[in-house]
């Protein structure tokens, strides 16, 4: 008998020669398993915690007001910022959003109001699940056979319409899942009162699932921000300003780390780390921000 | 029936039940026992009678008590509550039964030492055997949810009446006869007058058996029968005609 | 016990009296209802009284909420759920294929089990419903908005924050508020689906007190689980099992003493 035992709580239960109920070789399983995973949690921790140090400690080195005036220098010049590839990937992650949300948000709301359990919203259900889990790669290949090819030119609108092709999915499903949380008694009252369809979705499941929905676009946003392969083969990548109209290559982020940090240049390579933290740091804001817009909610 | 889905209801119902029989089983016996007393004018037997009373009193109270606790523990509906409510009422009327059965027994023990003709008596005994009766079937009636019987106990309480009636005049003559029997038919005028009421309690009874098996009241239905005229009853004094 | 001369037993029942000789706002025909293959109602013929309460009882499953989602045709969201038969509203079979649906809707209020503010304020959810059709100026709208709160007990409550979220709200004055919302639209008739089960005993009589005034002008259908609540509340009682109405009469009789062993089995707790 010992502390972990409830059962010794039970004054009844004080006499000292009674029998533990719980046999000895479960409380074993049971503390084993408590072991393993506590240090398989640790082990995790540590490899993250050391990724973030690493970066934090490299990435900190760069930054410095040049970072965000000066575009990317050229081979062997010294100096330089990244300010132009930062700019080409707000552009280009807005766009994406731009487009992403309106036909995301639609197509999440034609699956969980209209569509339902139709044959049509399964194939479509199944298709974008997939779409969600297809390889970013593939998506910037198939943009590449789309449009660089017939256009002649990389450019920054095929760079933002693969990266909307990235963020649809993600926010047709989390639209769709939030809508669904919505209770159907909340539908039902809007009916109950004569309201059509399209008003109870208008103002009433839509503004239940807002916070829900807002989440995914900015989890959506998150994830584009960081994606390198599509846009190896959409936007590519460019070492000075780009055209406003976005034709030709349109540095970005996340393909500039990966050249930089692949040169032999050491400021290139102090740029990489620099912009690797960069979004890292606006990733987790990112993240941050989509937690608080639930906990603001749920509270409500 | 079928059984309540929580069984204790159904214990506490039979508990009520349970109670009131052992009720009516002490009236009952106090009641013969009165009677008994009366024709033998054994005062033991009667200063018994009126010790049983207190017996009565405590069961009543708890009935009252159970039943009020029931309904605002259980709520109960249709059926349920008619049977609750019956318990009360029936409690209520047996222990004025008993009461009643005690006054009897007090005026045996103030009339022991009289020695009267037996002749004066015969018509109460008569009266109280008829009542005994009524008692009985009224209980039984109850015990057994027994409408019919609860109706014909209902409507012997006429002749009972009727016997009254005669009974009051009867007395009034012996008093008349030979004022020596005043104070001896006084107290069986009261005697009388007890076991009377104790019929009406027992119609009383039949009366809410009849609402606990048919939720009905059996008043809105028909006429009390009502036969006591002694209210009016005079005797004119012999030779004043 | 007798009553003094010239009061009735009926009137000794006071408001919880039924009155049979009430016109009868909703008929039901011969209703027969489907969920997909399951046979949920079965010929259930019925009618409801003007300005009554009447209370739909009976075992989980029985087809009350299912007749009371009749009504106003709310079952149609679903595809796979069809009534067949007649709900004659003033002579008018709601059933019929050219009913406007969202019209009836405004014409039969509801009130729910759970209380189904909207994610809105107060304000926007008491008007949500005269907005749909009724185009009013503004302090029309004001002063309709405060006769609904105010028909619901809830003004008094809520008066200084109008432009909050009715979320906010405790469960009975979120239920108070879907009243409000209900009575807003000035309908005929109100149909309640245990609007008090998720509240706790003082919200659930403030809304059994508030049923009982607004049946001075509305005709109301509540189904309850709870017994002692349609006993309280409604005039006439119907008690259904397995899809069937098996007894309808006046409360104080269903209560009493029921017609039907099941109707007095299930009252008295026996059912198996």
């Amino acid at each position: 008998m010992d502390a972990a035992n409830p059962l010794s709580a039970n004054p009844l239960s004080a006499t000292p020669a009674r029998i533990s109920r719980v046999r000895s070789g479960r409380r074993i399983a049971d503390r084993t398993l408590i072991l393993a995973s506590t240090i398989a949690t640790l082990v995790g921790i540590v490899v993250l915690g050391s990724i973030l140090f690493m970066l934090v400690v490299e990435g900190i080195k760069g930054f410095s007001p040049m970072l965000f005036t000066e575009p990317t220098p050229g081979p062997g010049s010294e100096g330089g910022g990244i300010a132009n590839a930062i700019l080409g990937s707000l552009v280009m992650t807005v766009l994406a959003i731009l487009v992403a949300t309106p036909v995301g948000v639609m197509a999440g709301t034609f699956l969980a109001e209209y569509g339902r359990n139709s044959k049509l919203a399964d194939v479509i259900r199944f298709l974008n699940d997939i779409l969600l889990s297809a390889p970013s790669i593939l998506i910037g290949l198939f943009v590449y056979t789309l449009m660089v090819r017939p256009m002649g030119s990389y450019s920054g609108w095929a760079g933002a319409v693969a990266l909307a092709i990235i963020a649809t999915p993600v926010i047709v499903r989390t639209t769709e899942d939030m809508l669904r949380l919505v209770p159907s008694t909340l539908r039902e009252a809007g009916a109950a009162l004569g309201a059509p369809p399209s008003i109870v979705i208008k103002s009433i499941t839509w503004r239940g699932a807002s916070a829900g929905i807002v989440t995914g676009i900015i989890l959506a946003l998150a994830r584009i921000a960081g994606e390198t392969a599509p846009l190896l083969f959409t936007a590519l990548n460019n070492n000075s300003w780009f055209s406003p109209n976005l034709m030709g290559g349109v540095p970005n982020l996340p393909v500039m780390i990966y050249q930089f940090a692949l040169s032999p240049y050491q400021n290139w390579q102090q740029l990489a780390w620099a912009g690797a933290l960069l979004i890292t740091v606006t990733i987790l804001a990112l993240s941050i921000v989509a937690r608080f817009v639930i906990k603001t909610e749920r509270s409500r | 029936m079928p059984d309540h889905i929580v069984k204790s209801y159904d214990t506490d119902l039979e508990n009520l039940r349970r109670s009131i029989s052992e009720m009516g089983g002490i009236a009952e016996k106090m009641m013969t026992e009165a009677g008994e007393a009366l024709v033998r004018r054994d005062s033991p037997l009667a200063q018994a009678v009126i010790a049983a009373d207190t017996r009565l009193d405590t069961l009543q109270r708890e009935i009252e008590e159970r039943a009020i606790l029931l309904i605002a523990r259980r709520q109960p509906l249709a059926i349920d509550l008619r049977e609750t409510v019956t318990a009360i009422r029936v409690s209520n009327d047996i222990e004025r039964i008993g009461d009643l059965a005690k006054n009897v027994a007090k005026r045996v023990v103030a009339i022991a030492d009289q020695i009267q003709p037996q002749k004066i008596v015969i018509g109460v005994q008569h009266m109280s055997d008829l009542v005994q009766e009524q008692l009985k079937d009224v209980l039984d009636a109850y015990a057994s949810r027994d409408i019919k019987a609860a109706l014909d106990v209902w409507e012997r309480d006429d002749a009972i009446d009727a016997l009254y009636n005669s009974l009051f005049r009867e007395l009034l003559t012996y008093m008349m006869e030979d004022p020596r029997n005043i104070s001896f038919c006084t107290h069986l005028l009261f005697v009388a007058k007890n076991i009377e009421r104790i019929g009406d309690h027992t119609t009383n009874i039949a009366e809410t058996i009849h609402y606990l098996v048919t939720g009905e009241n059996l008043l809105a239905e028909r006429e009390r029968p009502k036969n006591d005229a002694s209210n009016y009853a005079t005797v004119d004094m012999p030779g004043a005609a | 016990m007798n009553a003094a001369p010239g009061i009735t037993s009926a009137q000794l029942t006071g408001r919880h009296k039924a009155d049979e000789t009430s016109p009868i706002r909703i008929a039901v025909k011969d209703l027969n209802f489907y969920y997909g293959s399951f046979h949920g109602l079965k010929s259930v013929n019925l009618n409801f009284h003007d300005r009554q309460v009447t209370a739909l009882i009976g075992p989980s499953g029985c087809g009350k909420s299912t007749l009371l989602r009749t009504f106003n045709r709310i079952y149609s969201l679903y595809p796979d759920q069809r009534a067949e038969g007649e709900i004659l509203l003033d002579g008018q079979n709601v059933l019929d294929s050219n009913v406007d649906l969202n019209e009836l809707r405004s014409r039969i209020g509801m009130v729910f089990q759970k209380p189904t503010p909207f994610p809105m304020s107060i304000y926007d959810n008491v008007a949500f419903g005269l907005r749909l059709y009724e185009k009013l100026p503004k302090a029309d709208l004001d002063v309709r908005v405060e006769e609904s709160l105010r028909k619901a007990a809830l003004w008094d409550e809520v008066k200084d924050k109008l432009k909050q979220s009715g979320m906010g709200l405790s469960g009975g004055q979120q239920q108070r508020l879907c009243i409000a919302r209900t009575v807003a639209q000035r309908p005929e008739v109100i149909l309640f689906d245990e609007p008090t089960s998720a509240l706790d005993p003082i919200s659930t009589g403030r809304i059994e007190e508030l049923i009982e005034q607004l049946r001075s002008e509305f005709t109301i259908v509540i189904v309850t689980h709870n017994m002692q609540q349609a006993a309280r509340i409604s005039q006439f009682t119907a008690f259904m099992y397995l899809g069937e109405l098996v007894e309808f009469g006046p409360t104080t009789r269903i209560f009493m003493n029921p017609e039907k062993r099941q109707t007095q089995d299930y009252i008295t707790g026996r059912f198996g």
